[in-house]
């Protein structure tokens, strides 16, 4: 349960955010304590090439995690090859190819939880499903039980939404970066659907929250022209959008709750600077800022004006509080509306 | 799902408290639960001695209409004892939880009918005696599988979703009547049974986790005699609304404000033996606990402010002043309330510099 977002603004840059809430215990406890996105590109490759990459996973918290061990991964095997090569020059590894390369791992990933699966059950794995039989000590034995063939390929085909490995198959994610030769680029992965694909609109949410981040993101979305949409959305009014979006889905879903990883991507900025994430109390006022602007506690020039400062000009937070308590018309109102009071 | 909590505080009286949480189809958040409720026609209460809650946990749906049912069949036996097959009119909080409960368990059992006429044409009763009749022509319920989906609306099972909501219900029934005091029965949907409630506090739903450890903290800490004696009624609402903070931090499906009622079997009229506090300050008190369960006020404050919201019905922003101007670091506490972490820590040296 979880709300993961990302937008593209141009060629350039794009943003993502995300929540922290986690479940336990059959949906009964939670807690403000998850990690949901992970940059990807180890320091010292992002500094030489400027490449940079952020996944954010949705589902369960351990298969999440693997898929962002899986992509650390790839960019170091990626990198070493790379040493060997020394007169090799360009890409190292483009967005798309890295998004190829995830799900060839998150296949073999896939396969690796169903052989365990199968075998603590019935002795056997995958591929002996596949040939018919499988050996043992004692010799060869054929698989021919009707009911077993058809749990074991449900096992593997997750046919009927199958229970016991639900914990593998409801996983999705986003795959969001940049890299020199392609520019800004988002992939969505849906464990579902056995699929990856890259994001055509300039949007992509996942996670129980989806659905009413999917509002937003498409009103504001549809309000922009196709020039727009194709050469470059407004960075400040696109972070109030995707931060609206995370907010609805925090008040109105279940399992989206704490604060905002909010993880922005500029290729046009030294290679140091190409990724930044705002995990902290600015991301917390970033959202406050948003909801009341859309409660209509503050002006929209003001909320523009603190989204700016907070994300994009590094402000100072007590300053930057001070500011929007000092310039909202009733303050008392907006503290009561973000303790979580009902209007008077 | 949410929470429902009680404490008695003594032999006379008790509280009750209820979130207003619900998550729509078990994916939307929403706030507008109204799980307490009062019972009885005041008129019968003001004369009769006796008052009743219900506390219900569950999809709203059915127990929207189990409760106004449960309302309607106890006003008419009131009001006519006879016409409903009684010899007596209610005489103890026992009476009007067995009527409750029966009526809860019909408004479960015609729903179950509904779904069941629906797709097969038959009801409940129908699959116990093997047969219905149509068109005046007896069919049996021969059939083994059509028997055997049948008998699924029947059973509790948390895996056949049709019925699910209709059984994962629970309830506290808590009043007075005169010869009894203070006291309440849990009931569950799951097994259809009525207990007794014992001890110093129940918690239902889905923050019980959370509560009842809360609760447990509280009381492992008060000797049996003095667990006996009861406490005050100051006591016992920080405990109620520390044990609605806990569920609240800890546990999904509880949020939103807090609604109490304070049940006393020892007021001279009906509007002094069953009060209700809800609204802004009722919000208001489950902030000032968590101020001081988090160490940003002390416990004496809380209690003097709550005390002052829900007894002594104090206006609220002059509490809100006094609270804000109780606490050493009033820049933390606001963001404290605000959902800001610590990040707290630094904001809090900060404020306290």
């Amino acid at each position: 349960m979880t709300v993961v977002n990302a937008i593209r603004f141009d060629d350039f840059s794009g943003a993502m955010v995300c929540d922290e809430q986690v479940s336990w215990g059959n949906m009964q406890r939670k807690g403000d304590v998850g990690d949901k996105i992970l940059p990807v590109i180890p320091p010292e490759i992002q500094n030489e090439l400027g490449l940079v990459a952020a996944y954010g996973g949705s589902g369960t918290s351990s298969v999440s995690e693997e898929i962002k061990k899986i992509t650390a991964d790839l960019i170091i095997e990626e990198s070493e090859k790379r040493k060997l090569r020394p007169r090799s020059n360009g890409s190292l590894i483009t967005i798309g190819v890295l998004a190829q390369r995830i799900f060839q791992k998150l296949s073999i990933m896939k396969r690796e939880h169903v052989d365990e699966y199968l075998y603590h059950r019935y002795g056997f794995k995958g591929n002996d499903l596949i040939r018919g039989f499988y050996e043992t000590q004692s010799g060869k034995i054929e698989i021919n039980q009707a009911e077993i063939i058809d749990e074991a390929q449900a096992a593997m085909t997750w046919k009927g939404g199958f229970s016991d490995l639900k914990f593998l198959y409801v996983n999705r994610g986003i795959l969001s970066g940049f890299e020199p030769t392609e520019g800004f680029r988002i992939f969505y992965f849906n464990m579902m659907t056995f699929s990856y694909e890259p994001v055509g609109a300039v949007f992509q949410s996942i996670g129980s929250g989806q659905d009413t981040s999917d509002l937003e993101f498409a009103e504001f979305v549809s309000s922009k022209t196709l020039e727009e949409r194709r050469v470059h959305l407004d960075p400040v009014e696109a972070m109030v959008s995707i931060v609206q979006a995370t907010n609805q889905a925090s008040k109105n879903n279940i399992g989206v709750g704490g604060y905002y990883n909010i993880v922005l991507f500029d290729g046009r900025k030294p290679n140091k600077n190409k990724i930044i994430e705002i995990a902290d109390e600015k991301a917390k006022l970033c959202s406050e800022t948003v909801a009341a602007y859309k409660a209509e506690i503050i002006s929209r020039k003001l909320a523009f004006h603190v989204v700016e400062e907070l994300l994009f000009n590094n402000a100072d937070f007590d300053k930057t509080e001070k500011e929007l308590f000092d310039k909202c018309p009733a303050p008392r109102k907006l503290s009561r509306f973000l303790r979580g009071y009902k209007p008077e | 799902m949410s929470v429902v909590n009680l404490i008695r505080i003594n032999f006379h009286s008790g509280i009750m408290v209820a979130d207003e949480e619900f998550w729509r189809r078990g994916t939307r958040r929403t706030l507008y639960l109204d799980n307490l409720q009062p019972l009885l026609p005041e008129n019968f209460c003001e004369h009769s001695g006796i008052a009743a809650v219900i506390g219900l946990d569950g999809d709203p749906s059915i127990t929207y209409e189990a409760t106004l049912q449960a309302k309607k069949h106890l006003e008419k036996i009131i009001r006519e004892p006879e016409l409903s097959g009684r010899e007596q009119t209610l005489k103890t909080l026992k009476d009007v939880v067995d009527i409750t409960v029966a009526q809860i368990k019909l408004s479960i059992r015609n729903r179950i009918d509904n779904q069941m006429r629906f797709v097969y044409g038959f009801d409940t009763n129908d699959l116990n005696r093997g047969y219905f009749e149509t068109d005046g022509k007896k069919i049996e319920i021969k059939q083994e599988k059509i028997r055997n989906d049948a008998l699924k609306w029947t059973r509790y099972s948390k895996d056949f979703a049709l019925t699910k909501p209709l059984f994962e219900i629970t309830a506290l029934i808590a009043g007075f009547d005169p010869k009894n005091g203070f006291h309440w029965y849990e009931w569950s949907g799951e097994s259809g049974n009525v207990m007794l409630g014992t001890g110093t506090f129940d918690s239902i739903g889905k923050g019980s986790d959370a509560s009842s450890l809360a609760f447990i903290d509280i009381f492992r800490r008060v000797e049996l005699l003095r667990r006996r004696q009861g406490m005050t009624i100051e006591e016992a609402l920080l405990a109620l609304l520390e044990s609605l903070e806990a569920a609240t931090r800890f546990n999904h499906e509880v949020g939103g404000y807090p609604h109490f009622v304070i049940l006393d079997s020892k007021g001279k009229k009906h509007a002094q033996r069953l009060l209700e506090y809800s609204g802004h300050g009722a919000k208001l008190a489950l902030e000032i606990v968590t101020a001081w369960v988090h160490g940003y006020i002390e416990k004496a404050v809380a209690v003097e402010l709550v005390t002052s919201l829900v007894i002594e019905r104090k206006d609220f922003i002059k509490v809100e002043e006094a609270f804000m101007k109780s606490c050493a670091q009033p820049t933390a506490l606001e963001h404290f309330l605000r959902g800001y972490k610590n990040t707290v820590t630094h904001l809090s040296r900060r404020a306290g510099s």
